[in-house]
């Protein structure tokens, strides 16, 4: 009895998980040219639980989880996508602010990834040490502004 | 008892510290932070753009470090930003570094607002160039905003992005030059040059940004001044002749401690010096020390902060270079009374946003989208945002105020300051004429899209006015020399002294004004220690 309690709670727990890769890559999918990965493909659970994000974050995903049983009887990432935004947009109001800050989240873990990062033509590395190169640009423009002579008050 | 004791380790203190330290006075500077690591700094690791949500963020209310005070800013529009660490508000600032002009100290004279300062521009032109040398300034000159400006080494990229936003200038006709930054394009007394970090409003790794820490300090330091770093001072006490005579502090570990003094010199800034004054009350003061006028903590200006981004179709490159740096504009910054209203503002350009503050604000504004649309139209942004800062001049008001808060208190128990703040008719007139030139040359340049707001909430980085310089003591806490009209061995170094704002970042300036005050108290040594 133990046993299979224990069995149904990894069972959900592992359904939610598929839930919330399923959310991610609605909030980002993959790029339709393949060059960027999903938001659900960057370790965004890896990034959740070193953040200490995963309590509200899995409850949010939990009431998703529960929406797609209430309506659908099938859990949220084997619904087809229609009935996911469905799901999504009857909890927009209640879960907004939840919406709202996992998108953040989402977006800072995203932004780190290497692949992203190359694929959007930023390095993928610290900016120290190696720093990065500027065009000096072209200061002849300034010559009509000097030529028009000193703007400041004499006092 | 030594001879001389500083508050504060920020912009100014460290500047008289240092030119205090040519002498044989015995010199102690005691600073509430740390000194900083640079390769700590978030440049120098991947997720450089988090953290300066956190440990590095502009406001101490967020950061929440054992450094930082609590400060009650909820009665005022615009949130203080600031820094409390050996370089003080150094390390975050951008380095963005123009002077005050002529017509800055002459307000009343030219514009029939507010009040005149009792020093002028061409008193603190050697010190200017002075502090310029300290602390590595680029820039061009011949800059027709100016008298002239010698000694710069050459200007910051000004990129792809610099270059589009100047000929959106000259399309309008419009005043625009390299900016003046306190980051050094060329090696310069042992500090390598800048190599396009981007964040430097979250310490620069390179050394290239001219921060106390490493400008003035390891001078300082080397000709004998101590610095005694997590110390917060409670109050400046005063002997029965009224003199000041020291201070108490809280020690690192939260022991109260005391050092006696012969000369007390505050450098804390326009909300931590009225804060300071206020705590210090006795008999002879009961109304704060140094507060006889009634002064302290009055008429503090904060420069209310526009801003307008524009969004070009071609690639820029715009999210690399130094992020406060790149090319100004005083087109608007002389009084023309035709526009409305007195004074002026610098239009200021600023590098545009990383990935994630991209993606973030995108969001935020609806622009960049959950699903296939995310990808194109973030691609439609990153490097292809330009920021434009409008620096507007506020007056003057004695409204606008920093007092103690009834029941907020730092970590040592002392009453923390409260800003009560709100926009004057003028200031609004302008900060709209601003955004709208703003739009306007963002136009000129080829932005095809602008969003502009303001007054922006974090920015309240430039804290002035707080503790007055002049001539009549019924009118000001120092005179022009920065010292106390009621405490005559009491001199305040930083902007709180300032008698009006000016439009520009003030660091250069109010650096200037703690060497001419150093200056004065070298001059005059034993009539001020006897």
């Amino acid at each position: 009895m133990a046993i299979s309690g224990r069995q149904g709670e990894d069972d959900k727990r592992e359904q939610e998980r598929e839930t919330l890769i399923s959310l991610l890559n609605i909030i980002i999918p993959p790029s339709e040219d393949g060059r960027l990965p999903g938001a659900g493909a960057v370790g965004f659970i890896e990034y959740m639980y070193k953040e200490n994000l995963d309590a509200w974050i899995m409850a949010g995903v939990q009431s998703i989880h529960e929406e797609a049983l209430g309506r659908y009887g099938a859990a949220f990432h084997n619904l087809e996508e229609t009935r996911q935004r469905r799901i999504i947009e009857a909890l927009r109001t209640r879960l907004f602010r939840f919406f709202s800050q996992l998108t953040m989240e989402v977006i800072k873990c995203y932004y780190q990834d290497d692949r992203v990062l190359l694929a959007i033509g930023a390095e993928p590395r610290a900016p120290f040490p190696l720093g990065f190169s500027l065009p000096d640009g072209d200061l002849t423009l300034l010559d009509e502004v000097y030529e028009r002579g000193k703007i400041y008050r004499d006092v | 008892m030594i001879d001389v004791l500083i508050v504060g380790a920020g912009a100014t203190g460290a500047a008289v510290a240092w030119s205090l330290s040519s002498t044989s006075l015995n010199i102690m500077c005691l600073e509430q932070g740390d000194r900083m690591e640079a390769s700590e700094y978030p440049s120098t690791k991947r997720n450089w753009e988090i953290l300066r949500e956190h440990e590095y963020h502009v406001s101490p209310n967020v950061r929440k470090l054992p450094a930082d005070y609590p400060i009650n800013d909820k009665g005022s529009p615009i949130a203080v930003a600031n820094f409390n660490a050996v370089g003080g508000s150094t390390i975050l600032y951008s380095g963005h570094f123009p002077r005050f002009h002529p017509s800055d100290f002459r307000v009343k004279s030219l514009d029939g607002v507010a009040d005149d300062w009792p020093i002028n521009y061409r008193q603190l032109e050697p010190f200017f160039a002075l502090n310029d040398k300290m602390m590595g300034v680029s820039g061009l000159s011949g800059d027709p905003a100016y008298p002239q400006i010698d000694g710069l080494l050459p200007p910051v990229a000004l990129g792809r992005m610099g270059e589009v936003m100047g000929k959106g200038f000259n399309k309008l006709g419009w005043h625009w030059w390299p900016s003046y930054s306190a980051i050094i394009t060329r090696t310069y007394n042992g500090r390598e040059k800048c190599i396009n970090l981007g964040p430097c409003n979250s310490g620069c790794a390179q050394g290239a940004k001219g921060s106390v820490d490493i400008t003035y300090w390891p001078h300082a330091l080397r000709n004998g001044v101590k610095l005694k770093t997590r110390c917060r001072v409670r109050e400046v006490t005063v002997n029965p002749r009224g003199y000041a005579d020291g201070v108490i502090y809280f020690d690192e570990t939260g022991v109260e401690c005391r050092q006696e003094a012969r000369l007390v010199i505050l450098a804390c800034n326009g909300v931590g010096t009225p804060r300071l004054l206020l705590n210090s009350r006795s008999k002879q003061f009961p109304d704060g020390l140094a507060n006889r006028s009634g002064l302290v903590g009055k008429n503090l200006m904060l420069h209310p902060l526009g801003y307008v981004e524009g969004i070009f179709k071609e690639p820029l490159d715009s999210h690399l270079g130094p992020q406060g740096c790149c090319i100004f504009s005083h087109e608007f910054y002389e009084t023309d009374k035709s526009q409305g209203f007195v004074r002026g503002y610098t239009m200021h350009i600023l590098r545009g946003p990383g990935p994630i503050e991209t993606a973030i604000s995108g969001y935020m504004r609806r622009e960049i989208p959950w699903g296939v649309n995310h990808h194109k139209e973030f691609a439609a942004r990153f490097g292809r945002t330009i920021g434009l800062a409008i620096i507007v001049e506020d007056l003057p008001e004695p409204h606008n105020c920093v007092t103690l808060d009834d029941d907020l208190t730092d970590s040592n128990g002392i009453p923390a300051p409260k800003i009560t703040y709100r926009l004057s008719e003028n200031s609004k007139k302008m900060l709209a004429h601003g955004i709208n030139r703003g739009r306007e040359v963002m136009d000129a340049a080829g932005s095809f899209k602008n969003i502009a707001f303001g007054p922006v909430r974090n920015t309240g980085w430039h804290l002035m006015g707080t503790a007055r310089m002049g001539t009549d003591p019924n009118n000001s806490v120092v005179d022009a020399w920065g010292r106390s009209h009621d405490v005559k061995n009491l001199f305040i170094v930083d902007s709180s002294i300032f008698v009006t704002a000016g439009g520009v970042n003030p660091a250069s300036t109010m650096q200037a004004i703690a060497l001419y005050i150093a200056d004065y108290i070298k001059e005059n040594l034993n009539c001020l220690l006897n």
